[in-house]
This record gives structure tokens, sequence and C-alpha cells, in this order.
């Protein structure tokens, strides 16, 4: 293998890449980036952790085509390191692989490419496309839900499925079991008979960092056990989680009478204001909701106690609701109007938020009792 | 040597029950200690997963085999533990020093199962996880496996390895199917030996067919540690009783110089071994006091490494307790 | 009683073993004898650890003449009454092995003389062989003389430990005889050297210490306690007062030293949240109770013990070392000398390990002007450094490149704050903690007390407040708890159901609200606010797990305290924020009333006092 490339798309492609690779890792070879040259001038680099598997792809001057694997860390860093604008050239034989730029000659050790394991990303099923913005909609507005809790390990990613009942909705939810995060955008085509996945947090996360570079449209394809992202540039494939997402549809309350509309900017600083002084792990918030007026308070058995009053549009009977003050502020955190409604029923039922019923997404927060 | 010998009713069963598509989700490899189970294991997990990618591979081995040959892609990434379906739980070894393993398979590795059980498998239907051994389970770790055992996702198959399966949790037991692995046969076992020690002396490899006791493995790992000598000793103190003490402190000597420390392991190892043997011919009286001998040595034997006894004093202690096996010791 | 054969099946259900091992084995048998002999003074001398020589003297009751013989043949006791109940032994030594043991792997000289008669009696037998009787001269009482142990048997005598090591075997042996019976005189003595002389009828704190640790004195809280026909005294060091090894940990069982799995884990839970998990406490335990509540016929070696009512013994030990520690309320370790700058040393160095960033140097620049000074304590103070088995401890080799350093540059001590005048001193000294004076390196606090000088780590006392506040507000049932969007069903078998059930409103109070949910299922509608996204499945079965083998939830208050340990830890004041003296000087004020305020979260010390007398000593004005 012998191939030629400018440092700047090197660096970007390598730096994309080895995020994927986990540092410290016992098996050599799940440490290294496979690189591999093809004669119409194509670089591919790849890099695998095992669940998730990035491919990216760059223009070279390819002398000989070939593939080879290497520290994906120490060719990153090496990259790095060599000056702006420099040409650098690679080309691997007999176990090692040289890396040539201006007077710098580094010799790193390779492992060989069939150690390499490689998901196939050709031979999904189902195919469609979704415009960027609602793909970094569906992610920005759910992540923070996603449990971290292991054991129950399928809720540590993003649900995706279709509506069968011929709605033409496709819908995407997160939860850890406190509250719930939901996104529905229409039913791009070829999604209609998709299987329900849902997509690991890692694979999340790093489709999130490469969204911001891409084009207007994602090509998704996916199976019962793989999801692949073609963004053009990249190709991210991933496996799914193993599980079932639980009925999130049930929780969603339907009937909430009790409708408190307020600036979400002025709750937001109001909470965050009285939680200064709540115990960080709990930062319980009581919220007294009466017609015209919120009250906020905090107390702590160490600290005192803090209050503040909200204006706020509110018709129904006086309520007495505590929440998590950090659920409360991711939540409305997510809405973009001026008004956020929020749709209350008693003091130890699901609450539910949105912007308004025309917006994609809502939230449903249980409180605390306090 | 890529060829498992010896155990051609084990891999019947098990390509029979795959081709009739009724392959049991976990095999419970039972036999004495270095017979072939790890290998049997080790070669069936390639062989369901180089035939879930590609259903071509059988067509070229042989019926009595699960031997595949050529390249192919699975082994490769069997062979550099980058398999993304293969999970292998063994005792790790310790930080500080590569030669050791740990005590036990802790509950974090069997969590580990756990991990790759919540994403879909990579590269086909097929997950395997292979335990080497399950005896080595720490006690919470058994309880957290059978969690796992009990309904593992589809096309999931574990090989769990048991030396002495007798000892095992029934729960366990009773979730999988049991596939035993007999003592070979002495010429069978020197066919072994040979193929993997080409350079032996023929009275080296004598020894090691009789220490060996139909697991070629067990004996593999004395190689080059002149066993003959070292069942002499012990042979001269079953029989004599070492009155006067002088066996017993000539071995403790020699076994506890730095330089011995493998025979001194091998030792460890025999002693009890020896005394069990002996307590086949023994009856009554006599039994039982071997009986506890044997319960005393392997106890000692146990615990020398783990607690790193005085080498000299072990020896001396455990060839103690093979000079009581003498006839003419009250 | 007399001395007389057991029967055959009393020795038969004695569990055989050898006796004689080494020589601390032998010794120990002697020294049981002696006690059990109503001595009120036992004297023993070593030769070589034991090895080249052992001797016992008692002022007991003796033995009669014509039963000397009898006492050296094997399973011959005066100890076990007529209707062979094993059950009721109330001594020590019972199985009749111990001399015949000795007897028949050395050379034995047994002198007696009992009260009635007018000479002593000699009998000597050498490895098992009768050698020679006769008249001896002694006082009354009994002298038992044993040489050339095992030298018929030189490869057991080979593998013989060092003298030295021998030597430690038998002090340990002897230590925890003589803190069973302050009532007795002991006296020891190695190679012609006194290692200590022991009076009769000392105080039992008194006695632990001389055996163990001077300081220890100061730095216990004496345990007394009673429950139904169990009774439990002892000494307990105060949590502050720790080690690296639980070495140090005596307990006794009806006056016999025993090593017991339940004991120790006793005493680990009465410390549990006291202590970090690597440090030990030190203590002695004496637990009586009637002998048919216990068997100690388990091992010859009599190390381990079974009880009839194991929970009970356990809840005793427990309740009785958490009341006395509760009651010692804040004090914390009064270290004499050495041990303050132990102490101290110690705190420095965890704070200088984790403060390398460069912008915090003002701060590092000022702390290690803290171990300087320490450094130059230890060495203007001979006698400080000497070393101490208590506080033998070797600073790790970065630590003391630190300390060159800091030497170097040589800054001093930089006080701070120091608005209170000397005058105020005489008015308000009563106070335990004294009053503030001033807070070095924005870390320490230092006052003045009437005895002495005090210094406060403000991170680590402010962190135990905290959680001593936070735990009140849980006692209090001013808990949280979050709802679960779904409530979560975990399926467990109905007896571990129907007892959580049971437990239900109490789990409710600590903000775990649940319901039974069919046979085998118990339903989780909320959880604690403090655990945060908790993994509840793993929770409740832990919990039922806990309930059923205990009947008593300690788990989920364990759980609770690691989260307000954790807490507390982010929400107190950090080291290096300067305080007002008014602010100091509540904190002292809420130390003295809080109670465990003495060590911090993780067992170390919150504060370190130097007597007057100490810091004379250090300046060598004593």
């Amino acid at each position: 293998m012998k191939a030629t490339i400018e440092r700047a798309t090197l660096l970007k492609s390598l730096s994309h890449v080895q995020s994927v690779v986990e540092r410290r890792n016992t098996i050599p070879i799940l440490s290294n980036v496979l690189i591999e040259a093809a004669s119409n001038g194509c670089v591919k680099l790849m890099a695998t952790d095992l669940d998730l598997q990035v491919v990216e792809t760059l223009s070279a001057e390819v002398d000989t085509p070939g593939e080879t694997t290497v520290s994906a860390h120490m060719l990153f860093e090496i990259v790095r390191k060599l000056p702006d604008g420099s040409q650098i050239q690679l080309s691997a034989a007999d176990g090692k692989m040289l890396i040539v730029a201006g007077r710098s000659r580094f010799s790193l050790s390779t492992l060989p490419r069939d150690d390499f394991p490689v998901i196939n990303e050709s031979e999904l099923p189902t195919h469609f496309a979704l415009p960027t913005e609602s793909l970094k909609q569906i992610i920005d507005k759910t992540r923070f839900a996603i449990s971290v809790d292991e054991t129950r390990y399928y809720l540590n990613g993003i649900f995706l499925h279709v509506l069968k009942n011929g709605e033409g909705v496709m819908k995407a939810a997160a939860t850890d079991g406190h509250r719930l995060a939901c996104v529905t955008v229409s039913c791009p085509a070829g999604a209609e008979d998709m299987p329900d996945v849902i997509i690991p947090r890692k694979c999340v996360v790093e489709l999130r960092k490469l969204l911001d570079e891409c084009e207007e449209e994602i090509k998704i394809s996916l199976s019962a056990s793989k999801i692949c992202f073609d963004l053009g540039h990249a190709i991210l494939t991933s496996k799914l989680i193993d599980g079932t997402f639980p009925d999130y549809t049930r929780v969603i309350p339907t009937a909430n009478d009790k409708l408190l509309k307020v600036n979400p900017k002025a709750l937001m600083q109001g909470v965050d204001r009285v939680a200064t002084i709540a115990s960080e792990k709990t930062r319980a918030v009581k919220m007294t909701i009466e017609p015209g007026k919120i009250s906020l308070s905090v107390t702590s058995p160490e600290n005192g106690m803090a209050t503040e009053e909200v204006p706020g549009e509110y018709d129904a009977d006086h309520l007495d609701i505590g929440f998590n003050a950090r659920y409360l502020l991711d939540i409305l955190g997510q809405i973009e109007n001026d008004v956020a409604e929020i749709h209350l029923a008693e003091s130890a039922a699901p609450t539910l938020i949105r912007d308004s019923d025309q917006s994609a997404a809502l939230y449903v927060l249980m409180p605390m009792r306090v | 040597m890529s060829k498992l010998l010896g155990h051609d009713t084990a891999i019947k069963i098990f390509r029979h029950a795959e081709e009739s598509g009724r392959l049991h989700h976990a095999w419970l490899l039972t036999g004495a200690k270095g017979v072939g189970k790890r290998f049997f294991a080790d070669q069936a997990a390639a062989w369901l997963l180089a035939n879930a990618v590609n259903p071509d591979v059988k067509k070229n081995v042989e019926p009595l085999s699960l031997d595949i040959t050529g390249h192919n892609p699975t082994l490769s990434l069997i062979k550099a533990g980058s398999h993304p379906d293969l999970l292998r739980l063994e005792r790790l070894f310790r930080d500080s020093k590569e030669q050791e393993r740990a005590r036990n398979i802790t509950v974090d590795q069997v969590r580990s199962i756990q991990k790759l059980f919540s994403t879909t498998p990579a590269l086909s239907f097929r997950r395997v996880v292979i335990i080497d051994s399950i005896d080595d389970l720490e006690r919470s770790a058994a309880n957290a496996l059978l969690k796992n055992l009990e309904e593992p996702p589809a096309g999931t198959i574990f090989f769990l390895i048991s030396h002495a399966a007798g000892r095992l949790l029934p729960t366990i037991r009773s979730r999988c199917h049991l596939l035993p692995f007999h003592l070979l046969e002495d010429n069978l076992v020197e066919h072994i030996l040979k193929h993997n020690l080409p350079d032996i002396s023929d009275e080296e490899c004598a020894s090691l067919v009789k220490i060996s006791q139909g697991s070629p493995g067990y004996g593999l790992k004395f190689a080059g540690l002149d066993m003959a000598e070292l069942d002499n000793a012990i042979e001269n103190l079953v029989k004599t009783g070492d009155r006067d003490f002088l066996l017993r402190s000539k071995l403790a000597q020699s076994l506890s110089l730095k330089s011995a420390q493998s025979r001194y392991e091998a030792f460890l190892e025999r002693a009890p071994t020896r005394i069990a043997a002996e307590a086949h011919h023994l009856r009554g009286e006599k039994l039982a006091q071997a009986i506890h001998l044997w319960e005393k040595a392997r106890q000692l034997g146990n615990e020398a490494v783990s607690f790193s006894l005085d080498p000299q004093a072990t020896v001396f202690t455990l060839a103690g307790f093979l000079a009581r096996l003498a006839p003419t010791h009250k | 009683m007399s001395i007389r054969r057991l029967p055959e099946d009393v020795i038969n259900r004695i569990a055989a073993g050898e006796v004689v091992e080494r020589p601390a084995s032998a010794l120990k048998e002697l020294v049981e004898n002696a006690i059990d002999a109503q001595s009120t003074r036992i004297a023993i001398r070593l030769i070589k650890g034991g090895l080249d020589g052992i001797e016992v003297i008692d002022n007991g009751i003796g033995i009669p003449m014509d039963e000397m013989r009898l006492a050296l043949e094997r399973h011959a006791t005066s100890k076990l009454p007529e209707n062979d109940a094993i059950e009721a032994v109330t001594t020590l030594g019972f199985r009749g092995e111990a001399l015949p043991s000795i007897a028949s792997v050395a050379r034995l000289t047994l002198e007696s003389r009992t009260s009635k008669s007018d000479s002593g009696w000699q009998i000597i037998v050498d490895n098992g062989q009768f050698e020679k009787e006769g008249i001896a001269a002694l006082p009354k009482g009994t002298k038992i003389k044993v040489d050339s142990l095992f030298s018929r048997i030189p490869a057991r005598r080979k593998f013989m430990r060092s003298a030295k090591s021998e030597y430690m075997a038998c002090h340990d042996i002897v230590r925890r005889l003589a803190m069973t019976r302050p009532d007795i005189g002991f006296s020891l003595e190695h190679d012609g050297r006194r290692v200590f002389s022991l009076n009769a009828g000392e105080t039992r704190q008194r006695r632990v210490a001389a055996l163990i640790d001077r300081t220890l004195k100061d730095n216990s809280v004496p345990i007394e306690y009673q429950r139904d026909q169990m009774y439990l005294e002892g000494v307990a060091s105060l949590p502050t007062f720790h080690r690296g090894l639980a070495d140090h940990q005596y307990l006794f069982v009806n006056g016999r030293p025993v090593k017991d799995r339940l004991l120790i884990g006793s005493v680990r839970a009465a410390y549990h949240d006291l202590l970090a998990k690597d440090r030990h406490p030190v203590l002695a335990l004496f637990l009586t109770l009637p002998g048919s509540d216990v068997d100690i016929n388990v091992h010859p070696a009599k190390g381990e013990v079974r009880f009839r009512d194991a929970n009970a013994v356990r809840s005793l030990i427990v309740g009785a070392l958490r009341e006395s520690l509760d009651l010692s309320g804040f004090r914390s370790a009064q270290p004499a000398d050495v041990q303050a700058m132990g102490k101290w040393q110690k705190s420095s160095e965890a704070s200088i390990e984790t403060t390398s960033s460069p912008k915090e140097d003002a701060l590092h620049e000022s702390k290690s002007s803290v171990s300087d000074s320490s450094l130059l304590f230890k060495a203007k103070s001979p006698d400080a450094v000497r070393p101490h088995s208590f506080s033998a401890k070797r600073p790790s080799p970065s630590t003391s490149d630190l300390w060159s350093a800091a030497a170097q540059s040589s800054l001093p001590p930089m006080g701070r704050n120091t608005t209170t005048s000397p005058s105020e001193t005489s008015e308000q000294t009563d106070f335990p903690l004294g009053l503030a004076r001033g807070q070095i390196a924005a870390t320490y606090i230092v006052a003045e007390s009437r005895d002495g000088l005090v210094i406060v780590d403000q991170h680590a006392a402010h962190e135990r407040l905290v959680m001593e506040r936070m735990r009140r507000a849980l006692e209090n049932g001013q808990v949280t708890s979050q709802r679960l969007l779904m409530p979560e069903v975990v399926e467990m078998d109905e007896v571990s159901c129907d007892l959580f059930e049971q437990r239900q409103d109490e789990f409710a109070a600590l903000g775990l609200e649940t319901e039974r949910f069919g046979h085998e299922a118990i339903l989780v509608r909320a959880t604690p606010a403090m655990l945060g996204n908790c993994a509840v499945k793993a929770m409740i079965k832990d919990l039922a797990g806990e309930i059923t083998a205990y009947d008593q939830s300690l788990l989920l208050k364990e759980k609770f305290d690691h989260i307000v340990a954790t807490m507390a830890c982010h929400g107190s004041v950090r080291a290096g924020r300067l305080l007002s003296v008014a602010e100091m000087n509540a904190l002292l004020r809420e130390m003295e009333i809080t109670p465990h305020s003495g060590q911090c979260n993780h067992g170390r010390p919150t504060w370190v006092k130097l007597g007057h007398k100490d810091i004379e000593k250090l300046f060598g004005r004593s």
C-alpha cells in the first residue's frame, strides 16, 4: 500500500474515527485503525469498538492499492503534530507502516487486516432518508432522557419506530424511568415497514458529533440488528440494543385537565435560583400553583429555604407539586416558544410539558414527594 | 495439533444436534482436566460462528471433525481475540505477575455477558460464550450467570467447561446439555504427547503418559520437569514411610530452591493425586485415613501458592502425608 | 476436685489434635493451667523464644504429690465435673492433654506443693520416659520447666521458625491471657530481660492499655453492657485511633481468647460508617454468657466458638459499641506526642497529593509550610521520632521529597485572622475544643483550649457535620422521593415478598414506595430521590435478602449513608476558603455537640490536640 494525503484532510477524518476507539483496550487490534487504499484514489479509514464502526472516505493519491492497520491514537497524534499543509505519504509493507512528511519519518508496527472485525453495512433491508435537521431534532430533544442505568439496558438508547396504524408518523423516544422525551416526525418514504429499533447511546453521541458537517439529507438503512447512517463523507454503522422498549405511550397522560401556561425562560431562571440552596443530589423544587401565579420553593435541612414567584396563566384549582429541579430545567431548556404548556392532574401524577399541541416534541415528568 | 483426537462421540453428538436444527443453547463439557474440553469448545465455537456467516464452510469438513481448514475470516478474528460475537471467560491474569492467574472468575466478568447480550450480534445471528471453567466462578458470579443461562437471546450458545461437575450448582447443571469427555487410551495419549513434544525422550514420555492418566493436556503441563525423578521420590515415600525423615527433608530442600518453582508446583498437584490413587487400594480404617490425608493434602496444595506458604515446610508436610500411607506406618 | 482418668467416650467426644506445635502452644497450655489453679501471680520466663526453655511459676493451689504422676498421663484432668458435662466447662484447659503432650516431646520438670503439705515434690520426664522423682523445695504453687523442646525430633526442630518469631507468638499468647485476668499479676521475662510486669488487681482499661499501647488509655471508651444473661465489657478505641491491620482486636468469650468471624463482623458493623474500609479499630472485648449458650469445643486450638443464638450476640456487641461510641460524642483521638505529628503529617500529605494544579500553587506552598513545620518539630524532638509500635509509618518517597523541598524554602507557618487577643483566653476556654485563634493554610483552624492547642481540618470537620445533619433529616422523615414513570415490577419468591410487604411502611418513610403485586412480585412506585436514578430491581432484591438474613434493614441505611457522605463532601466548606473567627467558632461549637464529629466520613480525624505537656516536650522543656 502506498498513498499520499493532504494533512488537513487526514487529520479531520482521523479525529472522527479515533473517537470511536477505546483508549484502553486489551485486544491490540481494536486500538487500531484500518486503512484501505483503493486504486480509484479513495482511502478509507475504519475504526470500531465492536459495537460501533465508523468509516471515513477521503480522496488521496494512491500509488499502490492495499490495506493495513495501525494504532489509531498514535497515527492521530503524529498527523496532528505535523506542520499544516504538508503532504503525508503512507506506505505499508512487511509488518510496518512508513509515514513520511517533509523531513519527518515514522515507522509504525502494523497488525494484519484479517484480524480487524468489519461489520458489513451493505445488506440491510430497510432504506430511507431523513432531513439532517429532523435527525438533529430527534437527537437533541431526546438524548438528555436516555437512561445510564445498565441494569435496564433497553433504556440505554433512543427508541425509533413507525406507527403501524397508517398515520404516517415516525416516533423517537427516550426515558430513564423518571422522565420521558418523545419526538414525532413524518414517516419518510421507505421506512413504513421498518422494525422497531433502539439506537445505543454511544452511536447517538458519535452520530451527533458528525451531523453538523453534513449535507441536507442522511441516508439511513437498518435491519432488526443493525443501523447504518450514510453521512456522505462518513458511514456510521452500529449494533442495536437487543431488548424491548417499554410501551411508553401508556404513560403519556391524555386527560390532564389543569393547564399552566408559563414563560419557560422565566420559570427556568426562577427554578435555577431557588435550587441553589437545594441539596445537590435531590434538588427538589416545590411548585405551589394558583390562578395567576406560581410560587417556587426549596427547603434544605442544612441550608435553609428559598422562594420565588413566577407569573403564569392558570385557572384551575390550587395545586402543590414537587419536581427534581434538574429534570425540570432539562425539559424547559428544550422549549423553543415563549410559552410552555404544562398539563397537570394532581401532585402524584405524571405531568405533560410541551411547546404547544403543534410541536413535534413532548415531555413527561414524574413529580417528587416533597 | 489441529485435530481433536479421541472424542469422536462428543463431536458426533454436537454436529448431529447442530445439523438437525435442535441445538441446545447451553452445553456442559465435563471430564478430567486436560482431556480436551477447551479444545473442543474453541473448535465448536469457531464452527458455529463460521457456518453462521457462510453455511458452505461445513461442506469441506469431514463428518467426524470440527476442524475448519484453510483461510477463514472467522478464524482470524477468533485468533486475534477480536471476534465481536464471541466471549471467553477465564481466570484473569493478576496485574503484577503475568504468570499467575486470579483464583476466581469474578462476578464482573460474568456481567460482561450481559453487555454482550444487550446489543445485537455483529457478524451473524450467532453469539457464543465459553466459560473455562465454570468451577472457577465465585458464588455470586454463578448466581449472576443463572439469569443469562435461563433466557439467552436467540442464536446464543454457551459452552461451560467443568472439571468437577458434581460440585456445580444444580440450577446450572439442570439448564445444560451434558457432554461428557472420557479419558483417552494410553497409546492415544502417547501419540498426542509426541505430536506436541517432538523432542521428548521415550523415558520422559512414558512418565508423562503415566501422569496423564488419560488426560494428555494434564501430562503436557509437566513436560520438561523431570517428572520421572519426582515420581520416584513420591513412590519411595509411600513405600518406606520415611521413618528417619531423611527423604522428606531432602525433597523439601530440593523443591524449595527458587529454580525448582515449577517442580514444586507439580509436586503440590501430584501429592494429593498420589494419595487418591493409593486410596483405591485401601479398605476400612486405612481408607478413612487416606481420605482424610487426601483432603488435608488437597487443601494445603491449594493454599500453598495463594497464601505463599513456605515451600520447604509445605513440601515437608505433604511428604509426611505421603509417608503415612506406607503400610508400615502406624 | 482431684485428678482422674477421663472415660473413653469423653476422650472421644473431645476434639483430638496436636496440642504442642510450637513453644507458644505449650506455653499457652501451661499458663492456662496456672490460671485454673487459682493463682494470683504468674511468672513466665522464656529462653530463645521458648525453644531453649519455658518456665511457668504460679502461686496456685498446687498438685498433691500422689496425683502428679497421673497428671502426666494422657487425658487425665481434674477439671471435668463428675457428670462429664463438657457443655458446662468453665475452666480454660480441660482436655487433660497438655502436660503429657508436652512431656512427650521435651524434658519436663514438674514441681508442686499444695498448701496442706510441708514440702514439694518433683517429677522429671524426658521425652515421655519417666526419669526421676523426689522432694523439691518450693513455696506453695506449681513450677513447670520445659527444656529441649523437640530435641529428639530433629526434623520438627528444624522446621521451627526463628527464636524471634517464636518469641512473638509466645508474647501474643501471654498478652491475651493477661488481658482476660486483670486480677492476676503477670510477669514475662525473655532471655533474662523483663518484658513486662503487671500488678494484680488492675482495672481492665489500664491492663489492656498496658499490654497494647499506653496511649490507648486516653483514646478509648470503656464498654460495659448487659442484656439478659449476656455481659459484655472491655475497651474500644475511638474511631480516630485506628490501624491498617485488624491485629489488635482481642476477643474473649468466657475468658477464652477466640478468633471468631461473628465477632469480627460485629466490630466491623459497629464502626462501619466511622472508619474507612481499610482501617481497623483497636479493642479488647470480653463476653460472658452461660456456658450452655456457647460451644467452645469446636476446635482444639480453641480459636473458634459456636453460639446458640448468634444474632443476639451480634446485636449485643454492635449495640454496646455503638452506644459507647455515641456517648463519647465529639471526642477524637488525643494523641500524646509522636501521634499528633503522625496524624498531622498524614493530613498534609493527602492535601499535597491532591493539589498539584498550578492555579493552586499558593495553597500548595502554604500547605508545604505546614509539613515543613512538622518536619522541624520532628527534628527537634528526638523523643518524638523514637520508633513506636503504633505509629510506625514511613512517608512515601514523593512525600519526603516534598518535605525536603519545603524545608529548603523554609517558609514559616503563616497565621491569619488572629483577631482575638490572648487576654480573652482565661474567660472562655471551657469549651473542649477551645476558641479559634486563627487559620493556617486557609485549611486548618487553630484553636486554644484550656489544656492545649487544637488543630481542626475545616473541610473534614464540616463534611462530617453536614453528613450528620443529613442523617438527622433522614431520621426525622424529611425525605424526598421521586415517582417512577413506569412502576417497576420486581419478581421475588413469596416469602421475600411477604417480609418486604411487612416493612413497606418503613421503606416508604425512607422514600421507597412499594406495593405488593400478586403473590410473587413487588411493585415499586417511587424511589428515594437521594439515590438518583438507581437500579431499582437490584436494590429491592438486596433489601429483601437483607431482611431475610437479619430481619433488620441495615442496607438501605448504608446506601443512604453513602449518598449522604458523597453529598456532604460536595456541600461542605472547601479546604482553602478563608473563614472568619465567628465562622470558625461556630464550627467548633457545633462539633462539640455533634456525635461522631471526631472523624471525617473517611475515618480520618477531624481534629488533633497537643496538650501543654506535649508542647513542652517538643521544645525539650520537660
